[in-house]
């Protein structure tokens, strides 16, 4: 092209062809495939230890099923090595319904005021404290998530309003294995970066505002799920558990028929990679043996073939 | 056409007031209507009103699933960056204008010549220019420096020919002026409407009650500079922008391309399937809204209000909008953008080819939207002189009184001095009179050279020159020459020009030594031979002469006739007579052009034959090496040319067009029915011969296959030296390939060629009869030449064989066509400029083919196709999603994530591909060898179309769902680490971008053919690293939806497990989908890479040890094409030992 021997002619014109051969497929996907079934074990391994128990519809364990009453029942538990998470699961709540996720003010919830118009911007449709719940109406749900009765004017702007802080998830829970009472560590259940970055309260909370925006809960229930059956972190279990039958004391507040669903408790320990889920494992083992059988039909063809391997003979 | 014409008084400026001032204006625009007038024209593409829907349904809170920002910003950005460019390209406009426009030219005022702005110049004006300067406007000369009233003009900026042209003043208005004054002059000017004939004026200019016909001759064209002449005074005709300059600037034709075309029916088929899913959706979400219910009342009450007013209806019909604005990019929009982008950096990059200039001649793309047409070419229409021909011109031989000489044999008659005396040689002066006294060249006497338009005048009057006739100079009435040391002078009468109808060019001069009047003429041998006096010729010589010209336009040389006749006085007169007459009507009524064609050819009868000369055109560098090329990758080569029938059959020969293996049918039959049983019969022969030719081919194969076994037992046992071993691979490998291909030389193959001369052509058009069997026949030859052809019938051809066979033509030379290519040479370049391409030489034709235009070809084909591959697979997650967020048309992913994925993080790789991806070393000499071959392949092997497109979708789709199916079920529950803590989902939707940002860059990082340093960059730094971390760390600080969530996923495992595993399913399905196209169903791409391969191991192993690969280059290759070229020069070397036998 040129005689210039330079830098330039070296970067433009040193040039590699690789042409994807049998030989370096099959010696790729036999490494490719080793990795991913080893990982696929592993994860096996780690998935086989994480012990996982549902209770499903557990508001209909108490009879007659009453709303805004506190109900117990006995659950049989296995022998759980700590921590243990205690969380509830809502099937068919579609938390990730466009007009739902948008309704929410985030410069409300990081702690400033916001205008009239804003609120309607963002918010619609619930503006103002008459849109709320009736039983957020007159409340103030503190950090530790214990209702105080309030006074507050309902044309007042919500705070925080819309309609994913209005579906707020209340129920509240209490674990005793016969009489003694098994702690639930609400703290932590957030995460880092949410609590007193983008949910903040505001100085004045308890007269202006219907829960206390660092209420941990209520962090937690902020951040929309992506899926309509979705877990939310409710406590931990800093202690490990022994065989027996537990008492389940819970506040039966959030009533399944709003969302045409059912709500379960679940308790669950867990690995690096999270909850249970099969999935992951099968995913890379079977990926992974796909990737050793092609290796291997390429390796066979190729010996079988000789050389020409490859070539279309007329 | 308009008819009337236009009537200029002289020196009044005052009545001249309705004409246009000389100031041009290029520019579209000034400071005031720059604004509102560039956005309206912005919104005239449809392009623009597309984004603009978008950006409106985008800003409705209700309808949109996004923040308006994400639809306005593309929006703001496609129309920041159209009006920036409008505004440079309008400035360095105005600035250009006003340039043109200040320059100072030298007007008539109050008996002195002023300094005026050329703005200001008016039509009826008298302009002084000076030597050297630019002429302001059109001008009609009045006077020049020159006493004889003629100035010389070069017009390089209107045809980019260099030589200089004799203009002249009108005789009488020369003489008026030297005495009088030109405030004096009174009259007018009738001449044409402006128009864009550049070489074309005719008018009548009338001074004091008596009227001169004003001709070509007589103007100065605005934009041509003044040489050789002290000044030139001129009466303004056209100004501004009626001057010709300006006229005749054409405008560049918008041509679609095949994939455009594709591209547009794809288009639509998307929105169809797009409207399709969205009217699906909206009516999932009236189901949704209460399945049970359909009263109205909404079915999720912690969603809608219970007094909700939209009702099932409104809220679907929202959804539609909604939908439309998520699915939005499945025809992605900036596809025509980037696109745009692509073609303008593939013509740089091209233009930046240093093997496409030779000696410092550029190489220029003026069309930037046609560069993958290059790589579908089907049918190359050349032209001969000039193209194939390097339009250098030498005197070879002649033939006087029917006695052949060569150059050389002249030398030796001439060197007995005192020629005039020698009544012998009478006829040799007569011969050489005609060349020097006959003819537009004129004599440059800065450079001591002679320059003409017409190189095979300038090379007669050279030879004349060097046998001892000088033509010293040509003034208004007189031509001066010098016959050794004697000077003679002529008075120049009349000359009838030279026209590619006539094909003759006479001059009439008065001998003033001894007052005779002669009339020479020359031209095309069968024009002159109806032409010539039988009587007063012996039959011998003239049977000679035919002898000598069969032979010359065997040897591919250009001969033209030479005659005189002596004119009678008296006759004389009262033919002049007339013909002054004619003309003057002529200036009136254009129409009467005819007329005086006839009247010329009155004089042109009875002519007595000097001799013939005959003129060598040498064949330009590598033509037949060019040529073969293009048979090889299938391309069918026609050459149009003027010559006749053998001379161009001869040029054939010699470019490789026609070798022995081709069968050449010849057309020459000069009525209607003979030619349509000519051609129906050809039709014949050529399936004969085809049956036949497949049927020995069958037996030779099986010959072959036994013979290529036994090759290869000897070949083991063999082990000499590199070369030979280089060489039987290689003859072992054409064999191979080449056998599957049909292309074996050992087989025998039949190639046809098919010849058509001047009059058959003429029925070719006109019948339709013969057309239908001149178009069965053509897709069989391998080569078509048109002989005798005039300019108009060459355009005619190409555009019988576009507009019928539907395929992609490329004419290099002139004409109009798909592609067409311009060659810079001596015969002008107005060609050149109004081409898509040019270069200077035939040669770079091969690789514009077969590099640029294939690698083109395959770059925006993979381009396109990748470039929807990737919307899809973003796009159709939005699709799934919504099944799982009860069809409420919520975004899958952030605003921000959504709209940067196109405009800025796939961006960069696929228009690196675009521009810089080469899919075989073209520098390898093997690989070289076979482009050709590989070029053939795209014709049959569409990478755009309906076939190649639904491949890359259904992959799109897969993809898609690997992606959101195998993320959505592994995030089933999205506690993701030990600290139990769930996340949400922007978690979710990440990571999905992730995966398919990560599946976009495999894709084509697998794709990839070649990789350099840069290669390196665009994919990583410019890429891969510009999403992460420089893309998702910074707006990990902006959005305020999920700020800072992106440290969350980050510390996360399980978060690039995913990708990773995401990844690997891709990439082996890929993988092995490459290698088992590779090994089963081989393009001719990887059979020559393999080739390559295989070559490469050959010489690796024969190489005796210590030597290194470096001193194997220097070997050279046996199969290089250039042995073959050897071949061809040695054939006209042969031929030049026939002549000089």
């Amino acid at each position: 092209m040129s005689d210039s021997k330079g830098f330039l002619h070296w970067l433009f014109f040193k040039k590699w062809h690789p042409v994807p051969s049998v030989g370096s497929t099959i010696a790729l996907f036999s490494i490719i495939g080793v990795i991913f079934v080893a990982l696929g074990i592993v994860i096996t391994v780690i998935n086989n230890h994480i012990q996982e128990v549902t209770i499903y519809k557990y508001d209909q364990k108490c009879s007659p099923v009453e709303y805004n009453k506190k109900c117990s029942f006995i659950q049989k538990l296995d022998n759980m090595k700590a921590p243990i998470y205690f969380y509830y699961e809502l099937e068919n709540f579609y938390q990730n319904h466009r007009r739902y996720v948008k309704s929410k003010s985030s410069t409300q919830l990081s702690g400033e005021e916001i205008s009239l118009s804003d609120a309607e911007k963002y918010c619609d449709p619930i503006i103002y404290n008459k849109d709320l719940e009736v039983w957020q109406q007159d409340v103030y749900i503190t950090e530790q998530n214990i209702p105080v009765p309030t006074e507050r004017k309902p044309d007042d702007i919500a705070s925080p309003c819309g309609l994913v802080a209005k579906s707020f998830f209340n129920d509240t829970y209490a674990l005793s294995l016969s009489g003694k009472n098994i702690a639930l560590n609400q703290t932590g259940i957030s995460w880092p970066n949410d609590k007193g970055k983008k949910y903040k309260r505001v100085p004045n909370s308890e007269s202006t505002q219907w829960i206390d925006p660092e209420n941990e809960h209520f962090i937690v229930w902020m951040r929309t799920a992506g899926l309509p059956t979705f877990r939310k972190l409710w406590g931990r279990i800093e202690q490990d558990i022994e065989e027996g039958d537990y008492t389940f004391e819970f506040q039966n507040n959030y009533n399944p028929q709003m969302f045409a669903g059912a709500k379960n408790i679940v308790l669950s320990t867990s690995g690096p990679f999270g909850g249970k889920n099969l999935f992951l494992s099968i995913a890379f083992i079977v990926v992974g043996v796909i990737q050793l059988l092609i290796a291997l039909a390429f390796l066979i063809k190729k010996i079988r073939a000789g050389n020409s391997f490859g070539q279309k003979n007329e | 056409m308009q008819q009337e014409s236009r009537k200029i008084i002289i020196n009044r400026r005052d009545q001249n007031i309705l004409f246009p001032s000389n100031a041009i204006k290029t520019s579209k625009y000034n400071m005031l209507n720059f604004f509102p007038k560039a956005i309206l024209l912005q919104f005239m593409r449809i392009a623009n009103i597309y984004f603009l829907v978008t950006a409106v349904l985008q800003s409705m809170p209700l309808i949109s699933p996004l923040a308006p920002f994400s639809a306005i910003s593309p929006l703001v950005f496609v129309l920041a960056v159209s009006l920036f460019r409008e505004m440079l390209e309008d400035y360095r406009k105005h600035r250009n204008d006003d340039m043109i426009n200040e320059q100072v030219a030298l007007l008539y005022n109050n008996y002195v010549f002023q300094k005026i702005q050329w703005k200001e110049i008016r039509v009826g004006d008298i302009v002084q220019v000076l030597e050297d300067f630019t002429i302001p406007a059109d001008l009609c000369i009045l006077r020049t420096s020159d006493e004889n009233g003629q100035c010389f003009l070069e017009t390089s900026n209107l045809d980019g020919e260099r030589n200089l042209k004799t203009k002249y003043a009108i005789t009488e208005i020369q003489e008026q002026m030297i005495h009088g004054k030109f405030s004096d002059l009174t009259g007018e000017l009738q001449c044409d409407k402006p128009n864009n004939r550049i070489h074309k004026f005719q008018g009548m200019l009338q001074v004091d009650l008596k009227q001169y016909p004003i001709s070509n001759n007589n103007i100065l064209l605005r934009g041509t500079t003044i040489k050789n002449t002290k000044w030139v005074v001129g009466l303004v005709v056209y100004t501004g922008h009626d001057c010709k300059i300006i006229k005749s600037q054409g405008k560049m034709r918008y041509k679609s391309t095949h994939i455009e075309r594709a591209l547009n029916i794809i288009v639509i088929v998307i929105l169809i399937l797009q409207a399709g899913a969205c009217i699906a959706l909206s009516f999932f979400t009236a189901y949704n809204y209460n399945p049970l219910n359909f009263e109205g009342k909404p079915q999720f009450i912690y969603i809608y209000p219970d007094n909700d007013k939209n009702g099932p209806v409104v809220t679907a019909v929202i959804s539609y909008f909604s939908n439309f604005l998520l699915l939005n990019s499945m025809v992605p929009i900036s596809l025509i953008i980037s696109l745009e982008t692509l073609k303008y950096l593939q013509t740089t990059w091209m233009e930046f080819d240093e093997q496409m200039q030779s000696e410092n001649q550029p190489f220029r793309v003026l069309n930037t939207m046609i560069h993958e047409e290059l790589g579908k070419i089907e049918y190359v229409f050349t032209d001969k002189t000039g193209t194939l021909t390097s339009n250098n011109m030498e005197f070879r031989q002649c033939c006087i009184k029917g006695i052949a000489y060569s150059n050389e044999d002249l030398l030796e008659i001439f060197k007995c001095d005192n020629i005039m005396n020698d009544l012998e040689l009478d006829k040799y002066i007569n011969f050489f009179l005609c060349i020097i006294i006959c003819h537009n060249v004129i004599v440059d006497e800065k450079l001591n050279e002679f320059q003409g338009s017409s190189p095979d005048e300038v090379a007669l009057v050279k030879a004349a020159f060097n046998h001892g006739f000088k033509f010293l100079k040509r003034t208004n009435n007189s031509i001066f020459i010098k016959v050794r040391e004697q000077l003679l002078v002529y008075e120049y009468i009349c000359e009838f020009e030279f026209t590619s109808d006539r094909k003759r060019m006479s001059m009439i001069v008065k001998d003033m030594q001894t007052e005779q009047l002669l009339l020479f003429c020359k031209g095309a041998d069968n024009i002159i031979w109806r032409r010539l006096d039988m009587r007063k010729h012996q039959e011998q010589e003239l049977q000679m002469s035919q002898v000598s010209l069969k032979k010359y336009s065997k040897e591919g040389l250009r001969t033209l006739c030479l005659t005189y006749k002596q004119l009678d006085e008296i006759q004389f007169q009262d033919w002049q007579k007339q013909y002054r007459s004619i003309q003057n009507e002529v200036a009136l009524d254009p129409e009467a052009i005819n007329k005086l064609k006839e009247h010329e050819s009155i004089l042109e009868h009875e002519l007595m034959l000097l001799g013939i000369t005959a003129l060598e055109d040498k064949l330009q560098e590598d033509v037949p090496e060019v040529i073969k090329s293009l048979h090889d990758a299938g391309i069918k080569v026609w050459m149009l040319t003027g010559d006749k029938m053998e001379t161009a059959e001869n040029i054939g020969h010699l470019c490789h067009l026609i070798d022995q293996s081709t069968k050449c049918f010849r057309v020459n039959q000069e009525d209607q029915e003979s030619i349509l049983m000519r051609f129906k019969k050809i039709g014949r022969s050529i399936q004969t011969y085809e049956k036949i030719t497949k049927k020995t081919n069958k037996v030779k194969k099986n010959q072959l296959l036994q013979q290529q076994l036994q090759w290869l037992r000897e070949q083991s046992s063999i082990n000499s030296q590199i070369r030979s071993v280089h060489k039987m691979k290689i003859n072992q490998m054409s064999v191979k390939s080449e056998g599957s291909d049909n292309h074996s030389q050992k087989e025998i193959k039949r190639t046809f060629a098919l010849i058509v001369e001047g009059d058959s052509i003429y029925y070719l058009l006109h019948s339709k009869q013969i057309q239908e069997e001149f178009l069965k026949i053509i897709p069989k030859c391998r080569t078509v030449i048109c002989c005798r052809s005039t300019p108009n019938q060459k355009a005619e051809i190409v555009g019988l064989v576009k507009k019928n066979l539907k395929s992609i033509t490329l004419a290099i030379g002139d004409g109009g066509n798909d592609v067409r290519v311009g060659i810079l040479g001596k015969e002008g370049n107005q060609a050149a400029m109004n081409s898509d391409y040019f270069f200077c030489q035939f040669k770079h034709l091969w690789r514009l083919l077969f590099v640029h235009g294939r690698w083109n070809l395959y770059r925006t084909s993979y381009f396109v196709n990748y470039f929807f591959f990737k919307n899809i697979l973003f796009t159709f997650q939005q699709f799934y999603f919504a099944f799982f967020n009860a069809f409420s048309s919520q975004s899958f992913y952030e605003d921000g994530y959504l709209l940067n994925f196109n405009t800025l993080i796939t961006a960069v790789a696929p228009v690196y591909y675009g521009v810089f991806d080469q899919d075989l070393d073209v520098q390898d000499t093997y690989i070289k060898s076979q482009l050709p071959r590989v070029y053939s392949e795209f014709k049959y092997h569409k990478l755009f179309g309906r076939r190649a497109f639904a491949k890359w979708y259904v992959s799109g789709l897969l993809c898609s769902a690997l992606v959101f199916f195998v993320t959505k079920q592994i995030y089933l529950i999205q506690v993701n680490s030990e600290s139990g803590r769930v996340d949400g989902l922007w978690q979710l939707s990440i990571s999905c971008y992730w995966s398919s940002v990560f599946i976009v860059f495999i894709v084509i990082i697998s794709d990839s053919n070649q990789f350099t340093w840069i290669t390196f960059i665009a994919y990583g730094p410019l890429s891969i690293l510009a999403f992460f971390p420089v893309f998702t760390l910074a707006w990990n600080e902006f959005q305020s939806e999920t700020k800072h969530y992106a440290y969350d996923w980050l510390g996360n495992a399980k978060f690039f497990i995913v990708i990773i595993l995401i990844l690997g399913t891709v990439f082996i399905f890929k993988r092995v989908v490459n290698i088992w196209q590779q090994l089963e169903y081989p393009t001719i791409i990887d059979k020559v890479r393999k080739e390559k391969q295989e070559l490469d191991q050959v010489v690796e192993q024969s190489l005796p040890p210590g030597s290194s690969r470096q001193e194997l280059s220097e070997l050279e290759f046996p199969i290089s094409i250039e042995n073959q070229v050897q071949g061809v020069y040695n054939l006209s070397h042969n031929m030049g030992q026939q002549r000089d036998m």
